[in-house]
């Protein structure tokens, strides 16, 4: 490979100008690959990496026809290795999501409910805003409908951020803390005293707004 | 612009919805999955997802056919009975209620 065709490369990609690695030439361009041993111009790798198509399919997936990235199989196809990016999904789970008593569900009028959520492979981003009045649900307050139930393998708790607690009532001095249960699909929340001290749970409250994100594994 | 002309150059753009994922977890959760499928002109466009999740014994009201058909077959009473005992011990929590 030419030095200005190692250049052009580099500025493509930010590949390694020492390397000037053939192998990843042969893997982008099919005309290159019948002859290793060829010299090609910056010219032609420029040719060559505009050929690339826009989006890919992994797994017998189908491409998507809009932007530019990878496309995975509708049903993930889940590889043991733990190096493997496996699956990604991204979608709403606003009917879902809603805020329950532990002693009773119960059920509220909704002035907002949405959440959404995205996959990476083993790991689940959810973030939401719940805005409820004349919520009739007892016991303790908790966010329920996360779409996928966490990890019950892992006896760790998933932690949530509440970023606005509005008008939710609480111990004095106290602050909201949220986390989730291994192999649920809840957030229960708590709140904790600013000096410290032992935590307790938030009783429900009939009426409030929230906004939460939690990252689990599954 | 002869109307055959317009005509070609029209896309016929369709969208379905349905379930298309029912996972079953361990403890007995039912994971539902809705694609809202978009074809142009026949070939695939795009997919939104939409995801619910339904807890051994939850109400079925209102769920699709399906849906309902596998959370029956998965909830057996013993299957209900050991999701509740994991609730109420999760609900002790890592600190005090």
């Amino acid at each position: 490979m030419t030095d200005k065709a190692v250049s052009a490369l580099t500025s493509l990609t930010g590949a390694n100008t020492a390397t000037g690695d053939l192998l990843y030439i042969v893997d982008i361009s099919e005309a290159a690959a019948a002859d290793r041993s060829k010299k090609i111009t910056a010219e032609e790798l420029q040719n060559y990496v505009k050929k690339f198509p826009a989006t890919i399919g992994v797994g017998g997936a189908t491409p998507a026809a809009s932007g530019a990235g990878i496309s995975f199989p509708a049903t993930a196809s889940a590889s043991s290795d733990a190096n493997t990016l496996d699956d990604y999904e991204e979608g709403d789970c606003s009917s879902s999501i809603a805020i329950a008593g532990t002693t009773s569900a119960g059920s509220a009028t909704y002035s907002s409910k949405s959440a959404r959520y995205v996959k990476i492979g083993a790991m689940v981003t959810v973030y939401g805003y719940l805005s409820w009045s004349g919520h009739t649900g007892t016991g303790f307050m908790e966010i329920s409908g996360l779409p996928f139930a966490s990890n019950a393998q892992v006896a760790l708790h998933p932690t949530a951020a509440i970023g606005y607690p509005h008008n939710i009532s609480l111990t004095a001095g106290n602050v909201v803390t949220a986390f989730g249960a291994p192999g649920a699909s809840t957030i229960s929340l708590y709140q904790y005293p600013t000096g410290g001290g032992a935590n307790s749970a938030v009783p429900m409250d009939a009426s409030g707004d929230i906004m939460f994100s939690i990252t689990y594994s599954i | 612009m002869a109307w055959s002309d317009t005509k070609e150059k029209l896309m016929s753009l369709a969208e379905t919805t349905e379930v298309d994922r029912i996972e079953i977890v361990g403890n007995g959760i039912v994971q539902v999955r809705e694609a809202t499928t978009i074809t142009k002109d026949g070939e695939f466009f795009a997919r939104k997802f939409k995801r619910w999740v339904l807890t051994p014994g939850q109400d079925l009201t209102g769920q699709p056919e399906k849906v309902v058909a596998q959370c029956q077959a998965a909830w057996t009473p013993e299957v209900i009975a050991a999701y509740q005992a994991q609730v109420a011990a999760a609900a002790a929590g890592p600190g005090q209620r």
